[in-house]
């Protein structure tokens, strides 16, 4: 005969809130086993530094025998970097590189003495102006490895806005030989301008500073178009209302606008230094005068790139 | 502990030590990347941050600001005037370092190089945090705030514009009160699947071991009940898994014990009997005895009437000898191992011819006998006697023509005895091999038959692999039969026989001679072939 036996049922009893204590204590551990991770962490800290400074020592040299050999695939290389720039790693200047202050000093030469008596105003001097400067080197894509090539001082750029009343220009200069890659200028159009003569000589310089040891022949293709920059009269449409097209606000809109194209190769890799130049005659809502403005662009481009935009 | 308590407590430490091991890593891991994520985001905004501070130092080194309200619209304009940054710096206008900080998406500080506050907009701010920051590097420091937690990313910046070097200690906040509220939802998340998983796992675990224990529970009800007696209990458990297996088990046991207890009782039921039956035989020529002896002790009896009651007391002592000796073949018969030896069966025969022929002449009997040839296992003494008791029972049974065949068949060698006794009921076949069993029991009182020969023939009979066959009409006789195994060479020859497509009986065997004795009393049989023996 079955007899009732009290020690089971507490037995089993137990077993169910064994049950129960061990699935709410995980519960209770891994909270806080977390809880304790999360302090920890908060706790913790650390250094970095960008780029890692170590290697960076070793592999100045050979960057600037890179730079001697091959320019022109440097700026291949520069071309391509301006692709990835949107994944671009900011960081302190590498030991040999430009610092922020040489490299204003850079931009505003280059624009004192290069740029503006390229556009005819010799006479022009950047006196008051406010810097916007960052060191960039272009990102590596994603599963993209090259640790040989990885912080080389050579492929760092400094992108340098300056902006004063009269312009506003921001350049691309190399950290390391302070080279002007790329510049973009909307600048107050000079008295003296001429298009057909300062763009010329704008690309000249600009594609000579990138290949000083070789001399370029000057190209004009037939596709382009040098246009002489017209300055708005009131009899061609000095105010938007005239012309009967609603001038949108702020500063910049347009009522009229000219451009030119010129190019040049630079050596034998098809690499392009171009000039674009692009004026335009700029109000301002409740003012009645129009401001003429200039925006020149010296950038380097790909022989392929302009076919593809020819066709 | 009960087994479904031991299921549920095994399945729940599993289940809930794997849930809990699988999202503690799952969520640390969530955390620290988390974590990490920020402090990189920190640190990249810091470089952002400081190239802008850096830049406007290099602005306001030689500019000087105020704040333009003219228009509705306010504008940083700059002016020549490079010694209003002294007025600058002293508080008036906007501040340099309020103006360096608004520019800034993030709050920051500004610090003299021994840790003077210029500006600060940061929140909870440690200033031994200060004391790790070098040149070279950025530090950074995850810290709890008011709002949640932030990383305090700084480093020491050269004023490469201003006249006089200078060190300025930059430091900026970034708030990581989202990740650490992601994280902490993501917890959240986390113990309430955690609660429901686990609800839904003691559910499952309970239905789970009451499936495994339900079949076990019948089980064990049926057994008791089993033990109380019902040995007629069965499971009807279905399923080819191991349940189903163990319910049949279960069951072929039931049916075993059930056989067995039958087997037992019936055990116990023959041997009262035979116990019952032995006293009663004992008893009746013991009276007999006892009372002729009574009357030769008291009286004084002519000679006449001496020898008969000498006679009766001679006569039963000889049945209770008969007897005596009979349950002594019995009891020898089940403790004695025999051993079946290779003989031939016709040899056999004519022993048995010879040995009742006086009986035969007696009962002015018929005898035939008629044995195919075959080699036989058996063991000749108690085949001898087995064959005896059957002929004297057909003799006993008032049988004029008795007749002895030996015929060879696919299963074995087949020994028949044929009668044209009195025969018997159909109802009493079964019983007659029982000890002390008689028809007729006046008949077999007056033949000194105590009721074993057949007992004793039958278990002769399962000593040589078999048992007898009775076949009875009551008037007009019966008829007994047995097998034999052959031996192993004789079998081997019908199996070669048998696959060459021949005759592979010995009946169909062409008979060397046919040999036929009719003497009365004695037997006469051919050497081979078939023998035929008229008794």
């Amino acid at each position: 005969m079955k007899t009732f036996k009290p020690v089971k049922i507490w037995k089993n009893l137990l077993g169910f809130l064994l049950s129960l204590g061990a699935a709410f204590g995980g519960l209770f551990l891994v909270q806080s086993r977390l809880a304790g991770e999360t302090e920890r962490l908060l706790a913790d800290g650390g250094q970095r530094t960008v780029p890692p400074q170590p290697q960076v020592t070793a592999q100045i040299m050979d960057a600037t025998e890179t730079t001697i050999i091959t320019q022109e695939d440097h700026l291949l290389r520069f071309t391509e970097d301006l692709k990835r720039r949107e994944t671009a790693v900011l960081h302190d200047p590498l030991p040999g590189q430009l610092s922020m202050a040489e490299a204003v000093k850079n931009a505003r030469a280059w624009l004192e003495e290069f740029f503006m008596p390229g556009l005819s105003a010799a006479d022009f001097r950047l006196s008051e102006y406010k810097t916007d400067c960052y060191l960039w080197a272009a990102g590596r894509a994603e599963g993209e490895e090259s640790p040989q090539e990885e912080w080389n001082p050579l492929y760092s750029y400094w992108n340098v806005t300056l902006h004063s009343r009269e312009l506003e220009a921001s350049l691309i200069l190399n950290a390391l030989t302070g080279q002007i890659l790329e510049a973009s200028v909307v600048c107050d159009l000079p008295s003296a301008y001429d298009a057909g003569e300062s763009l010329p000589v704008l690309l000249s310089g600009y594609a000579d500073s990138l290949r000083p040891d070789e001399s370029y022949s000057m190209l004009f293709g037939t596709n382009l178009t040098v246009e002489a920059v017209e300055k708005p009269s009131a009899e061609s449409g000095g105010s938007s209302e005239q012309k009967g097209t609603t001038v949108p606000e702020g500063i910049g809109s347009s009522s009229e606008q000219s451009r030119a194209l010129l190019y040049r190769s630079v050596g034998s890799q098809g690499v392009l230094a171009a000039v674009s130049a692009e004026s335009m005659a700029a109000g301002s809502p409740g003012k009645p005068d129009y401001e003429e403005v200039l925006s020149i662009r010296l950038y380097l481009t790909l022989e392929s790139e302009i076919q593809q935009e020819e066709e | 502990m009960r087994l479904f308590t031991r299921i549920f407590l095994f399945g729940m430490l599993a289940f809930g030590t794997a849930f809990s091991v699988s999202g503690y890593f799952l969520l640390h891991y969530s955390l620290e990347s988390s974590m990490a994520r920020e402090a990189d985001f920190a640190l990249k905004q810091y470089q952002q941050d400081k190239f802008a501070v850096q830049s406007a130092m290099l602005s306001y080194s030689n500019v000087t600001l105020f704040q333009d309200t003219k228009d509705s619209q306010s504008f940083l304009i700059w002016q020549s005037a490079p010694e209003l940054l002294v007025s600058v710096e002293a508080g008036d206008g906007p501040g340099l370092f309020s103006a360096l900080a608004a520019e800034l998406g993030v709050p920051a500080a500004f610090f003299t190089e021994d840790h003077q506050i210029l500006f600060s907009s940061l929140k909870d701010f440690d200033l031994s945090f200060l004391n790790g920051l070098s040149e070279d590097t950025h530090t950074y420091r995850f810290c709890r705030t008011a709002e949640g937690a932030c990383i305090l990313v700084g480093s020491i910046l050269d004023w490469e514009g201003s006249a006089e070097p200078q060190k300025i200690l930059f430091v900026t906040q970034w708030d990581i009160g989202k990740t650490l509220s992601s994280q902490h939802t993501l917890r959240q998340y986390f113990l309430r699947c955690y609660l429901i998983a686990i609800a839904a796992g003691a559910a499952l675990l309970g239905g789970l071991s009451a499936l495994l224990t339900g079949p076990l529970k019948r089980m064990a009800r049926a057994a008791r009940r089993m033990a109380a007696g019902d040995y007629g209990e069965r499971l009807s458990l279905n399923g080819d898994g191991e349940v189903g297996e163990l319910a049949a088990s279960f069951n072929d046991m039931a049916e075993a014990v059930e056989e067995k207890l039958g087997q037992l009782a019936r055990a116990a039921r023959e041997k009262e009997d035979f116990a019952a039956n032995l006293a009663h035989e004992l008893k009746t020529p013991l009276t007999s005895i006892i009372g002729y002896a009574d009357t030769i002790y008291q009286k004084e009896l002519a000679r006449e009437e001496l020898r008969k009651a000498a006679w009766h007391i001679w006569n039963e002592g000889m049945r209770l000898e008969a007897l005596s000796l009979k349950l002594m073949d019995l009891i020898m018969l089940e403790r004695q191992d025999f051993l079946l030896t290779q003989m031939p069966a016709e040899e056999l025969f004519q022993d048995v011819a010879e040995s009742l022929s006086p009986l035969f002449s007696q009962h002015r009997a018929e005898f035939l006998m008629q044995a195919e040839p075959a080699e036989v296992m058996a063991e000749y003494d108690l085949l001898k006697t087995l064959l005896l008791n059957l002929i004297d029972n057909s003799l006993k049974a008032g049988g004029s023509r008795i007749r002895l065949t030996g015929q060879r068949e696919a299963q074995g060698y087949r020994i028949r005895v044929e009668d044209n006794g009195c025969g018997m009921e159909e109802a009493e076949l079964s019983r007659i091999t029982e000890a002390f069993y008689t028809v007729d029991k006046a008949r077999s009182r007056r033949q000194h038959g105590a009721g074993l020969g057949l007992a004793l023939a039958e278990r002769i009979a399962g000593l040589h692999g078999g048992s007898l066959a009775f076949q009875s009409q009551k008037g007009v006789g019966t008829e007994v039969s047995f097998l034999l195994p052959y031996a192993a060479q004789e079998h081997e020859t019908d199996d070669v026989a048998e696959n060459f497509g021949t005759a592979g009986t010995a009946a169909q065997k062409p008979a060397a001679s046919v040999g036929t004795a009719e003497t009365p009393g004695t037997a006469g049989a051919a050497a081979e072939g078939t023998s035929e023996v008229t008794g």
